[in-house]
């Protein structure tokens, strides 16, 4: 397999006066690879991907899309990337088939070649029906499938869909997500980022996962995962503490448990990283009673990257 | 280039789908130089017809025998009196011109005032109580301006004397307020420069000898008369005022003032119509707005993600940026192309040479579409950008003269109106409505070349900063 997409320490920095957006970083995407950078808002996906398509200029460092530089041959690499941007960027007042030939001729697309691969376009986001509507009178989720649409029609060798399921409902997720493994089905390169972690390990050959600008984990879920070693996460849904002390005492006892690793707190569900939660369960519920915590729910769950990324932060995902 | 073309007809189909921005854009300053075209005496006739309520109220005294016999009241101009040949009591005085009985004030209502001219833009009514005629005026009643002839009007205007003429007028009736005090300069300025003519010839006389060739007051009483006809001023009883009617700009015809004859290029005499004011008035007011509300649209790609998104394709940000403004500039050349039209068949007014105006039009259009694109890369965002620009329009409207004519202004401030395309924008139209052609606009259309250039250059570093993060 050829390298699609090579990035070398690649840096962004808006302000001197704070920390780098995106912070040397370094990885490359195999031809017809689907790999996906996760981290919460915030943690620079969308300024790399930025960087990658030539929106924005880095401070140190350098990409290239397939043989073409981001620096020095901009618009030689801007031929190989179709971009699905986190917003919906097509014209509201126009049909989306309107869109979708004006976005083909942006990629030097025209006459009857362009047409035809709107009709295309059309039926793969399967919205040929309503084509002449007006982009404003479609749903959140068709618009999205649009969005997409508007990235595919010039075939481009490399994908780029910056959190393309943000703010829709369960079956136009689904849909996309089907779609953007058809599309590297095909043998598209896709570089997908998104803070879901079940899209991230349900659609990826590789996964980086980035935080404060920083690649801190890069490789398949299996070599992800086994970074957290056999640890799980227990979460437990607890009722209301009485107060601070309360609180402090009960993270402190449980803390001090044999195998918890971490232990963090989101309103009223506490989070767990421990060995052989099973086999332990019962310490940890002891340990709730002693306080008078009561416990209302209790989950287990194997290692994912959710864990992963508590491990490697001491945060959960979506802090 | 073709890209280019791609984004601009993309645009254009954009705003034009936006029935409520074409008619922003268009249908408004149409509908408001209408109104203001009807307000000011319809839309057919070629000359305004105001009839702007005014009461006159004459006090001059005119010139009394007694002023030419008095030596302290009234002397004849020094360059006379320094022959030595003649005293103030001089016979002659009294049968040639000035003569006694002699009123300016009354020349005026009868002569200019109830012209033709001036009756359709003032109706004049004679009073006497000048108390009652300011009470209307103040009540907003019957009178829209009170205009006093002081008892020294004749004698200060024979005698080159400083004049003043106290105009009551009601601050809410600013416009026609304005107009009274334009045309009430102007028949003084007449009156005023025959005067100043009067003592020139005098003294010219006087200097090139022809004054001692004078040895009857015969001879002096025919030498008066001949300077007063070629003055146009003549014995108060047959008194009509009239000089120099060359049909030059501003030139005053014994019927009618406001009327400011003049002929265009093709020597055609042709009429001052006051929508010449109001058409591109009105027309470089919105157009500050559309430009502004046009380029703003690269703030609204912003926001909606499609910039980024054309940024990221394979064209440069020059061409993506030269798309934007194509678009821009073919929607205000339209609009501002069709009020042109309207100014022209719908109120009459005569642009004149077509060549002129296409250019004068293509510059001022260039320079608010510059003027749009340094408000679009200065401003963070939409909200800003509205702001400024609505703030930016109106106050280059007013100090360039859309709203108030520029002879309201300071000097100090005319000169810094030269700074703003609306300023050039209006001279030029201006120049254009009184007959003026292409010659006459070389200094506008190179004021609005030079502020496109540099508001174009300005605004092309701060979009590549902002392109290029």
């Amino acid at each position: 397999m050829s390298t699609m997409i090579e990035v070398r320490n690649l840096s962004k920095q808006y302000d001197p006066k704070h920390p780098p957006a995106v912070d040397n970083i370094s990885y490359d995407v195999q031809a017809g690879e689907l790999f996906s950078l996760l981290g919460p808002n915030g943690a620079g996906k969308s300024t790399t991907i930025g960087m990658l398509c030539g929106l924005l200029r880095p401070t140190s460092g350098d990409a290239k899309i397939g043989p073409y530089s981001i620096r020095t041959a901009t618009l030689a690499a801007k031929r190989l990337i179709g971009i699905v941007p986190q917003e919906i960027a097509l014209y509201p007042t126009l049909s989306a088939r309107q869109n979708l030939h004006f976005w083909g001729q942006m990629y030097d697309m025209q006459g009857k070649a362009l047409s035809n691969r709107v009709e295309e376009v059309l039926d793969q986001i399967g919205l040929r029906e309503r084509a002449n509507d007006r982009i404003d009178t479609y749903s959140g989720g068709m618009k999205r499938r649009v969005n997409i649409g508007a990235g595919l029609l010039h075939r481009p060798q490399v994908l780029f869909m910056d959190e393309p399921t943000v703010g829709i409902d369960p079956q136009s997720r689904r849909a996309i997500l089907d779609m953007t493994k058809q599309l590297n089905a095909e043998g598209m390169t896709v570089l997908y980022t998104t803070h879901y972690m079940e899209e991230a390990q349900e659609l990826s050959h590789r996964i980086g996962i980035q935080d404060h600008g920083k690649l801190i984990a890069l490789g398949t879920l299996a070599e992800l995962t086994r970074l957290v070693g056999e640890t799980d996460t227990l979460k437990l849904q607890v009722s209301e503490l009485a107060d601070n002390t309360e609180t402090a005492r009960l993270d402190l006892q449980l803390g001090a448990l044999p195998g918890v690793r971490n232990v963090t707190r989101q309103a009223d569900t506490l989070t767990l990283l421990i060995d052989n939660a099973n086999t332990r369960l019962a310490e940890v519920i002891n340990c709730c009673s002693a306080v008078g915590v009561h416990i209302t729910a209790i989950e287990v769950h194997e290692p994912n990257l959710e864990q992963v990324f508590l491990h490697l932060t001491g945060r959960a995902l979506r802090d | 280039m073709k890209k280019a073309w791609i984004i601009a007809r993309k645009d254009l189909m954009i705003r034009f789908r936006d029935g409520w921005g074409v008619l922003f854009l268009i249908l408004t300053p149409l509908a408001l130089t209408t109104i203001m075209g009807l307000a000011f005496g319809g839309i057919t006739d070629n000359q305004a017809e105001l009839h702007i309520p005014v009461a006159i109220v004459n006090r001059d005294r005119g010139l009394q025998s007694a002023d030419l016999e008095n030596g302290t009241a009234f002397k004849l101009p020094a360059a006379l009196l320094a022959t030595g040949r003649f005293t103030a009591t001089t016979e002659a005085t009294q049968t040639g011109f000035p003569a006694a009985g002699l009123n300016f004030g009354q020349v005026m209502i009868e002569q200019v005032f109830a012209s033709a001219g001036l009756q359709t833009l003032l109706q004049t009514t004679v009073v006497t109580d000048e108390s009652a005629a300011r009470r209307a005026v103040a009540a907003g009643t019957t009178y829209c301006c009170v205009i006093t002839f002081p008892p020294t009007l004749t004698q200060a205007l024979v005698m080159g004397q400083p004049l003043v003429i106290p105009l009551y007028s009601d601050p809410a009736r600013a416009t026609s307020a304005q107009i009274v005090e334009s045309v009430l300069k102007q028949v003084v300025g007449q009156l005023g420069g025959g005067s100043a003519l009067f003592q020139i010839s005098l003294a010219q006389l006087a200097s090139s000898g022809r004054l001692d060739q004078i040895q009857s007051s015969d001879q002096l009483t025919a030498l008066f008369t001949q300077i007063g006809n070629q003055l146009g001023v003549t014995n108060t009883s047959t008194t009509t005022l009239g000089a120099n009617n060359s049909g030059e700009t501003g030139a005053f015809t014994g019927n009618s003032l406001l009327q400011l004859v003049t002929r265009d290029v093709t020597g055609t005499e042709v009429a001052f119509n006051i929508l010449a004011f109001f058409v591109p008035a009105m027309a470089l007011i919105f157009l500050g707005f559309g430009a502004s509300q046009g380029v703003r649209s690269i703030l609204v790609e912003e926001e909606m993600g499609t910039f980024a998104r054309l940024n990221a394709g394979p064209l440069s940000s020059g061409a993506i940026l030269l798309g934007k403004l194509i678009g821009v500039f073919v929607i205000c050349a339209l609009q501002f192309g069709v009020l042109l039209l309207a100014g022209r068949f719908l109120f009459q007014v005569q642009w004149g040479d077509p060549l002129a105006v296409a250019l004068l039009a293509i510059v001022t259009v260039l320079a608010f579409t510059g003027l749009g694109l340094l408000i679009a890369t200065v401003a963070r965002d939409q909200s800003q950008a509205n702001t400024l620009a609505t703030t930016i329009n109106l106050i280059f409207s007013l100090v360039g003269g859309s709203l108030i004519p520029m002879d309201r202004f300071p000097a100090w401030l005319q000169r810094i109106a030269q700074l703003t395309p609306n300023y050039w924008g209006m001279a030029g139209f201006t120049k254009l409505a009184i007959g003026q052609g292409l010659p006459a606009l070389t200094t506008e259309i190179s004021a609005l070349t030079i502020i496109s250039v540099f508001l174009f250059g300005v605004g092309l570093l701060l979009y590549r900063r902002r392109v290029l993060r």
